[in-house]
């Protein structure tokens, strides 16, 4: 029998976690998916405050993991603990590395690799899907079925950015095999 | 991930975790600085009669029948399989829960098992044809802990959802809800079914009595300074033992509400606790990987069980005292011969001696120095 129960406290932490997260990609995926939205200053209201919208996310993060230890009597000592838990500890590893690099200093210092660092934010959105169906099959509560749907959503979202970018990548590269090639002609 | 930057951290993120994590696993078997007495020295370690798989995962809990002929284990994949206790034969699997299944409970009729499941419900299975009773739900947080009362009428459950709920047996009905009582992660009902207890994470035990109306809280044991992780009471129903996160046992006087006896030696937390049905002696399972047997008497150990490789989450003692039953993370079910009715470490030895020579077996290590020397643990 399908049942909804309500959320307790750790869940409810981790869907508030879930949705800051979800929060902090919306504005680069807005702008170049839905480029319109640029003119109603949401993906830039977004933007200037996305950086407090990620540490707060790693916080309750941070809260939701203290409780479901707390909760579950975790043994830390048995190594099967962690390959059970793989997709929580997994994203938790990332927001950490997210969260001690999320200041002007790292950005300074680590440059180019800063960028590729917070790339994993995109594995953590897919490590994240798979962590609430894996543990909240068979018993859903009312939080289950909006945190999958808008992690789907955002999940196709990054996928329509990531191909655009891709696409205008190429026509960028065409468009410059072109003017090189009609350079050639006119020099002839 | 060209970058050499990135290329160090994600060596230095490599080596620190599987350092760490190596660590913390070897740290559990062997400390480097001496965290117990040399009380257990020459102590007689008791290896398994037998081991039960079938389980693939983590054991968090068992029960025995009554009878003794029945034995129920609960994993944390949700599946619950019943044993026939001396044959080792798989009599039935239940599946239902869909999150760990962490503590159960047989009716004294022999016909209901209890199961209490992070799925946040409980479920009635008959244990006699196999089928699913009833599944209570009211919970709204992961279940911890469930009991039934000797006179089989009622269920008692705790849960993360900070309540204590009691459940007509027969009807499956919710009877009443004591609220905000914390995160209450053990119960146990009294052998006469007036009085429940309950252990906390709040360090405190407490002790309801059932004979009236709405239960009335008749004591608040403390001293333990960590979290109460499992109760029972003795089966003259005078004392209660109580084992903690913070490594210990404690014997508990019943009506005074005065601790009795300390029992110190695991090295990390004691999960399960089982009174012997003669109340002379006391089994506990903890996160160490060990069982030790108490002797009430003394407070001194009488045996140390060896042979879970991981945590021990559940001990249960069969009601004639001679197999103890043990569920661990390791996902075996082990029994051992508990050496029932016997109180000094000489009168063990012998016995185990004799049951090598009737059967043939070569010795088996006999004292903890002997394990020392020869450097084997298990």
């Amino acid at each position: 029998m399908f049942t909804i129960d309500e959320s307790p406290l750790a869940n409810t932490l981790g869907f508030i976690a879930l949705a800051s997260y979800i929060v902090t990609l919306l504005p680069t995926n807005l702008r170049i998916v839905f480029p319109e939205t640029k003119a109603t200053g949401i993906p830039q209201w977004l933007l200037k405050r996305r950086r407090i919208i990620g540490i707060a996310s790693f916080i309750l993060a941070l809260g939701h993991a203290l409780l479901m230890i707390q909760k579950r009597k975790f043994d830390f000592l048995d190594l099967s603990t962690f390959w059970i838990y793989i997709q929580g500890v997994g994203t938790f590893i990332i927001f950490t590395l997210l969260f001690i690099t999320s200041n002007n200093w790292s950005v300074k210092i680590m440059k180019k690799t800063w960028k590729q660092l917070h790339q994993l934010t995109y594995i953590a959105l897919a490590i994240l899907i798979w962590h609430i169906w894996d543990k909240m099959s068979g018993h859903w509560t009312y939080l289950t079925p909006i945190s999958l749907i808008a992690t789907t959503i955002i999940a196709v979202l990054c996928i329509i950015r990531f191909w655009m970018e891709h696409k205008g990548k190429q026509q960028r590269k065409t468009t410059k095999v072109t003017q090189v090639d009609l350079a050639g002609k006119s020099t002839r | 991930m060209s970058n050499p930057i990135v290329k160090q951290i994600t060596a230095i993120l490599a080596i620190t975790s599987t350092a760490t994590l190596v660590g913390l696993n070897s740290c559990r078997l062997q400390l480097p600085f001496p965290m117990v007495k040399p009380d257990i020295i020459s102590l007689p370690i008791i290896q398994p009669d037998r081991t039960l798989q079938g389980h693939s995962a983590w054991i968090y809990a068992i029960a025995i029948s009554p009878d003794g002929h029945t034995l129920a284990s609960g994993s944390y994949k949700g599946a619950i399989k019943i044993w026939h206790l001396h044959t080792g034969k798989l009599l039935h699997s239940f599946k239902g829960h869909t999150d760990a299944v962490v503590s159960l409970a047989i009716s004294t009729d022999q016909l209901v098992l209890a199961s209490g499941s992070w799925d946040n419900r409980i479920k009635l299975w008959n244990l006699k044809t196999g089928t699913l009773i009833r599944t209570l739900d009211g919970h709204r947080d992961d279940v911890q802990a469930i009991a039934i009362s000797p006179n089989g009428k009622l269920l008692a459950s705790s849960s993360a959802d900070h309540t204590i709920k009691l459940w007509n047996l027969d009807t499956g009905k919710e009877l009443l809800t004591l609220q905000n009582v914390g995160w209450v992660k053990s119960v146990a009902f009294s052998p006469d079914s007036q009085k429940l207890a309950s252990g906390s994470k709040d360090n405190s035990i407490k002790i309801w009595q059932l004979s009236t109306g709405s239960p009335k809280l008749i004591q608040t044991l403390t001293g333990h300074s960590q979290g109460v992780c499992s109760v029972a009471f003795s089966p003259d129903g005078q004392k209660l033992a109580s084992g903690s996160m913070d490594k210990t046992i404690k014997l508990w006087d019943v009506t005074t509400g005065k601790t009795l006896a300390n029992f110190a030696g695991h090295t990390n937390s004691v999960w399960s606790i089982a009174f012997s049905p003669n109340g002379k002696t006391l089994a506990s399972g903890s996160y160490d990987t060990t069982i030790k047997l108490w002797d009430l008497a003394t407070s001194k150990v009488l045996a140390n069980f060896k042979g879970h490789t991981k945590s021990v989450w559940s001990v249960a003692f069969s009601p004639n005292g001679q197999t103890l039953a043990s569920g661990s993370s390791d996902e075996t079910i082990k029994l051992w011969s508990a050496p029932h009715n016997t109180t000094t470490h000489t009168q063990i030895l012998e016995k185990r001696k004799q049951y090598e020579n009737k059967k043939g077996l070569k010795p088996l290590l006999q004292t903890y120095s002997d394990v020392e020397a020869s450097g084997d643990e298990d």
